[in-house]
Formats: structure tokens, C-alpha cells, sequence
């Protein structure tokens, strides 16, 4: 028990030295320590379950211990920037004011044309577009292209445009969800109202129906079973 | 807060069941190891009958501990030391002086090898 203990911690720590020396490019989606717990967690849950001469403790113990830690280092690191700097690294800047780092782009191992396949993966396929390009402690590539590239938005139009806050669904699958129809404002008897305009007899008629603050409404009838 | 305090609560809890496991595992070998020698000691001088029930007594207590042991110890380690148990015993009876010894000095190393891997101690880590 207690050599399960001091050995889950001592990999628990190789691992992120391991992780933060492998970079960035392998973590895909998850910080090195959110990655770490998942690898471990699964692998060591599954050895007392595969084999029933083991007691559950040597599966117990481990998976506890590293639960624990990764709670106290995430806390840390949201805590003190310093420890998470060491734990989960630094943002790297691969494209700085357009100008590739080269010293970077070594240093993270990535080649250009992993670059290329970044940024073709964000719809740019001329780098000479990009203003920063910064590979995230998580392993993903922010781009910020120039502003003469970047995408136009009404403002820049100077178009005016009306927040219909998001649309809220009030019949899913032929259920009336009341709480919905509450946040809108609507009663039961407007709904029957709309439905009837649409052809839809009862609430059970319907697949789904959401509404947005400005009364937009999405409507669709449930298919005739066959 | 109250998860982080939780958690290092957990893991204080976690480190101090297992420094007891490790010092009860370790008391219950010494018991272990005392009766067995004695009874390789009584063997050895002839006493075959008292030797007999030191390594009955020795044999029990491990059993005694099914439950505990069940909970901590892999299986195969279990029913190594309960065949070793066994062995010493069948010696005894037999009266065999040189088996018995040899299947008591088993035992002893079996179990003081068993509680030596709960140890922290970095031979145990590593």
C-alpha cells in the first residue's frame, strides 16, 4: 500500500517531466496533467478488474493518490503562475508581427509543414496572413491574422444588429418544456396558437420547436411513424 | 478550497493507513517468524510434539488474518505462504529434523519478504 503510494507519486512526477520535455505537440487537446491522470487512471483501474488475485486496494490506492494530487496541482497552479509555468509550460510564439520563430518552432519541434497543416485546419492558406501564430499550453495553434484579413463583422460594416439572445427550445421530441416557455415570457395558450399555425394539432406532433427573445421561431414536425 | 482541503486530507489519510499497514504487516511477520523458529528450534532437539504446535500456533495466526491479508496482499502471495505452512507441517509430522528446518527457514523468509515489500525503503520502490 504504502510502496503503491510513494510509487504512484514518483510517476505521477516522471510523467510530467516527461510531458513538459516531449512538448507541447503531444498533448492534443489536455493540459500535460489532465492527460497524465487520464492515461494513468484507466490503465491502473483496469489491472485489479483483469485480474482478480490482485486486491482492489492496489488499484484503489493509486488511482486515489493521483485524484488528490492533480486536485492539489491544479489548485496550485491556478494559484501561483510560477508553478504553472513549470508544470504546464508557456505558450511558445511561433509567428511573431508575421516573422516565424524559427528558435521556436525547433524548440517545440514543429516543422513547417505542421504548421502549414495548423493553419490550413483554421481555413488560411497563405502565411503571410498571419500576424501572431501562438502554440497554446494545451498543444493547439491561436492565429491572428492581420486585420486586412480578418473576417468582416457588422460593426465593421456599420451595420446595426439586434442581440436576440440564444433561442430557447420549449417542445423536444413531442415534451413541452415549461421552464422555457416561462423564461419567454409565453403562456401555454400562445404555444397551442403557434402550433395551429404551423399544423401541428398537440404537443406531441411536434420533434422540435425553440423560440429567441424576438419571437423567431425554428419549428419542425415529428415524422409519421411507418 | 473545501476539494483541495479534501484532497490533501485524503492523500495525509492515504500515506498514514499505509505506514500502519506496513508496521502491523511487519508486527505480524515478527510474530510469525518467532514461532516458526521456535519450532524448527524444538525440532532440531527432538521435541517433535511442541514443535508441532508452534508451527500449528504460526499457521493459525496467518489464517487468523485471511480477511486482513485478502484486503492487502496479492493472492498468489497468500496461497505461496499457506503452501509453505503446509509443507513445514507435513515435515514436522513426518519428523523430519533437516525438511523441517529447511521448510521453517522458507517460511520465515517467505513472510519477512512479504512484509520487507510494504516497507518504504528504496529497494521496495525501485
Amino acid at each position: 500500500m504504502g510502496v503503491s503510494f510513494i510509487r504512484t507519486i514518483i510517476i505521477f512526477i516522471l510523467l510530467i517531466v516527461s510531458m513538459r520535455i516531449m512538448g507541447k505537440r503531444q498533448l492534443g487537446e489536455l493540459e500535460p496533467i489532465e492527460l497524465i491522470v487520464a492515461v494513468l487512471i484507466s490503465n491502473l483501474a483496469s489491472q485489479p478488474l483483469q485480474d482478480v488475485g490482485t486486491p482492489l486496494i492496489y488499484g484503489i490506492v493509486p488511482v486515489l493518490t493521483l485524484l488528490c494530487c492533480q486536485v492539489l496541482i491544479s489548485y496550485l497552479t491556478l494559484k501561483r503562475s510560477r508553478i504553472r509555468q513549470i508544470i504546464c509550460g508557456r505558450p511558445s510564439i511561433l509567428i511573431d508581427n508575421g516573422k516565424i520563430i524559427q528558435s521556436e518552432m525547433r524548440r517545440n519541434r514543429i516543422s513547417i509543414d505542421e504548421l502549414y497543416v495548423e493553419l490550413r485546419g483554421k481555413e488560411i492558406t497563405d502565411i503571410a496572413k498571419v500576424k501572431h501564430a501562438i502554440l497554446e499550453t494545451n498543444g493547439t495553434l491561436s492565429v491572428i491574422t492581420y486585420p486586412d484579413f480578418a473576417p468582416l463583422s457588422p460593426k465593421d460594416m456599420g451595420i446595426a444588429t439586434q442581440d436576440n439572445g440564444s433561442p430557447l427550445c420549449v417542445i423536444i421530441d413531442g415534451r413541452l418544456m415549461s421552464e422555457n416557455l416561462l423564461l419567454l415570457g409565453k403562456d401555454r395558450s400562445w404555444l397551442m396558437n403557434e402550433l395551429k399555425k404551423r399544423g401541428a394539432g398537440r404537443v406531441s406532433d411536434v420533434y422540435i420547436m425553440s423560440v429567441d427573445k424576438a419571437g423567431n421561431i425554428y419549428f419542425s414536425i415529428k415524422d409519421r411513424k411507418k | 478550497m473545501k476539494k483541495e482541503i479534501f484532497a490533501l486530507a485524503l492523500l495525509i489519510l492515504i500515506f498514514a493507513v499505509s505506514m500502519i499497514n506496513a508496521w502491523y504487516l511487519g508486527s505480524l511477520a515478527d510474530e510469525i517468524t518467532v514461532l516458526v523458529e521456535d519450532s524448527a528450534y524444538l525440532a532440531s532437539a527432538g521435541q517433535w510434539d511442541q514443535a508441532l504446535n508452534q508451527a500449528k500456533a504460526a499457521a493459525d495466526l496467518w489464517r487468523s488474518h485471511d480477511p486482513y491479508t485478502h484486503i492487502v496482499l496479492r493472492h498468489s502471495d497468500i496461497e505461496a505462504m499457506t503452501d509453505d505452512f503446509y509443507e513445514l507441517l507435513e515435515h514436522i509430522s513426518s519428523k523430519d529434523p533437516g525438511a523441517a528446518e529447511s521448510s521453517a527457514s522458507l517460511v520465515a523468509e517467505h513472510i519477512e519478504s512479504i512484509s520487507e515489500m510494504e516497507r518504504l525503503r528504496p529497494g521496495s520502490i525501485f
